[in-house]
């Protein structure tokens, strides 16, 4: 009984704890935002895969590396040397107890930064051995995972979704504030001086242009969260016509320094439950921001839409389908050669 | 097999093994204490050469049920099994009162035995006396419990309801049916473990 080898009983990490240990290096820690963009997006076409292939999903993981779906034209590089040369761990498959210290052993050898997609049922939550003595119940429970794909066993395309994704998240590192820093806040609208009052005609022109960041929009409120803006408490509940004024600072954030005109009450934009202070709050206690209406602007500065541009019309559909005809021509040849044939017995 | 087959083996075995067919299968049920001797005849009196497997099954009060599926690799001629005939030979041995049992091991016979006992060993608590080297096989380390005996509870089932409905007229789809004894799967707890934790030393 030579070369058994004491692999530990593994532990539970923390939750939440994948995105923290993450390590890139001083390098990219301290490079400006475009050259992390850059670094990004050479990590994340070039992942060397090690495959931890426990079970029947194991198949499937083959199957996607192979020509059909072949998951190499997304830059997943199979047959890495080793867990000390690859970058992303797939773990399809049963993982059972027995396994989990060589799983936790070899996830450790990789270097860093490394990811890990759990593929299958078994590999997530144990799957159709929820209940069994010897199977964990999700791989997560040993390190942590990125991507979870879905399924027993999933098909080929789900892994190559499940790739996409991580590639997204992994084109998104180190620029967001997921990791190390956190995110930088705009300032609070209090240290900005108020622009002056307009007169007593409503400000045409900055009404012009606050009538597309005012909407408010309800859905875009989780990717908000972490920019809002402070809001001055002072909320007061009727009596305020809100002509905020956008201006993009160096940043890439904005503030929204909203211009209070007091003799007008028009529309009750933000009403607070506590409407007491309405009539006696100062009316040149300005930055007076609704919660709703400085999401459109922040989300628009933070997040550029995706360019939507038409594809190049491809040209391959055409010569598919010339080979196509030429194809049904030979068969119809064919066929008609046979029913000469047939005809000749007749 | 036919029953001159039967007979053959009945008669190999001698008189204190009661030789059946079930489903095609033939059965040679011995007591405890003519085990090692049973499948001794089975490999020099038949030429049973080749143990397949050896495992156990818990049936509640009536013990453990211990059973070896010996087969022969080539034909032996009249009176002795053909080739890739075989036989399962099976004993049934009680427990105590900690769910334990012991049987005389077969290693002495067939050497292939051994990490089946092994298993067996594990996964039921049985002991096989003169087996050395009976430790755990296939469970993780420090793992406590016989998991295949079927008092041993499965602790996700202590924390999440099995899914599905056990009994007629607990689905949802179906209308009510009840008037039926009440009865739990293998391994999923009863009332008592749903009982609220108390700390000890807090009476």
């Amino acid at each position: 009984m030579a070369g058994s080898v004491d692999l530990g009983i593994p532990a539970v990490p923390a939750a939440g704890s994948a995105a923290d240990t993450r390590q890139f290096g001083s390098a990219f820690e301290l490079a400006p935002k475009p050259v992390k963009l850059v670094l990004n997006w050479g990590r994340k076409y070039s992942l060397w895969v090690f495959n931890f292939g426990l079970a029947c999903c194991a198949i499937e993981f083959i199957a996607s590396s192979m020509a059909r779906h072949d998951f190499i034209r997304l830059g997943v590089i199979p047959f890495a040397p080793g867990p000390r040369q690859a970058d992303l761990m797939v773990v399809s498959g049963t993982v059972s107890d027995k396994m989990a210290p060589a799983v936790k052993r070899l996830y450790e050898q990789m270097p860093e930064p490394k990811y890990v997609i759990s593929f299958g049922s078994c590999a997530n939550c144990g799957g159709p051995y929820w209940d069994s003595y010897c199977v964990t119940k999700g791989v997560d429970q040993l390190i942590p995972v990125d991507v979870y794909v879905p399924g027993c066993p999933p098909r080929p395309e789900a892994l190559l979704q499940g790739i996409v994704k991580l590639q997204e998240r992994i084109a998104r590192e180190g620029t967001t504030g997921t990791t190390g820093k956190p995110p930088k806040l705009p300032r609070p609208v209090k240290a900005k001086k108020p622009k002056p009052l307009p007169s007593a005609p409503p400000v045409v022109e900055s009404g012009m242009e606050a009538t597309e960041p005012l909407r408010p929009v309800v859905e875009a409120t989780t990717e908000a969260t972490t920019q809002v803006v402070p809001v001055v408490e002072q909320t007061t509940e009727a009596t305020t016509q809100v002509v905020p004024v956008v201006e993009p600072t160096t940043e890439a954030t904005t503030q929204v320094v909203p211009v209070v005109e007091p003799e007008l009450p028009t529309e009750i934009i933000a009403p607070p439950p506590a409407s007491e202070s309405a009539e006696n709050a100062p009316t040149q206690q300005l930055p007076v921001v609704p919660v709703e209406e400085e999401v459109p602007a922040v989300e628009r500065t933070a997040e550029l839409p995706p360019i939507r541009k038409r594809p190049p019309r491809r040209r391959y559909f055409r010569e598919l389908r010339r080979a196509r005809d030429h194809g049904m021509e030979l068969f119809d040849e064919a066929v008609e050669d046979q029913a000469w044939e047939h005809d000749d017995d007749r | 097999m036919t029953a001159e087959d039967l007979a053959v083996i009945s008669a190999a075995l001698g008189p204190d093994v009661e030789v059946t067919e079930q489903f095609g299968r033939v059965l040679a049920t011995v007591a405890a204490e003519g085990w090692v001797a049973t499948l001794t005849a089975a490999r020099d009196g038949l030429g049973a050469d080749f143990l397949d497997w050896l495992t156990g099954v818990d049936e509640l009060e009536a013990g453990y049920l211990v059973a070896a599926f010996v087969v022969s690799t080539a034909d032996r001629g009249p009176g002795k099994l053909g080739k890739a005939q075989g036989f399962i030979v099976r004993t049934r041995i009680p427990k105590d009162e900690r769910q334990a049992a012991r049987l005389d091991t077969a290693t002495g016979v067939y050497r292939g035995a051994a990490w089946h006992e092994r298993e067996t060993f594990e996964m039921f608590g049985i002991e096989f006396t003169g087996h050395d080297g009976l430790k755990p096989l296939l469970l993780p380390d420090g793992f406590e419990g016989h998991p295949l005996r079927k008092d041993f509870v499965l602790a996700s089932r202590v924390a999440k309801a099995w899914p599905g409905a056990k009994e007629p007229g607990e689905s949802e789809h179906t209308a009510a049916s009840p008037g039926r004894r009440r009865m739990l799967p293998p391994g999923v707890p009863g009332a008592e473990w749903l009982k609220p934790h108390v700390p000890e030393g807090s009476e």
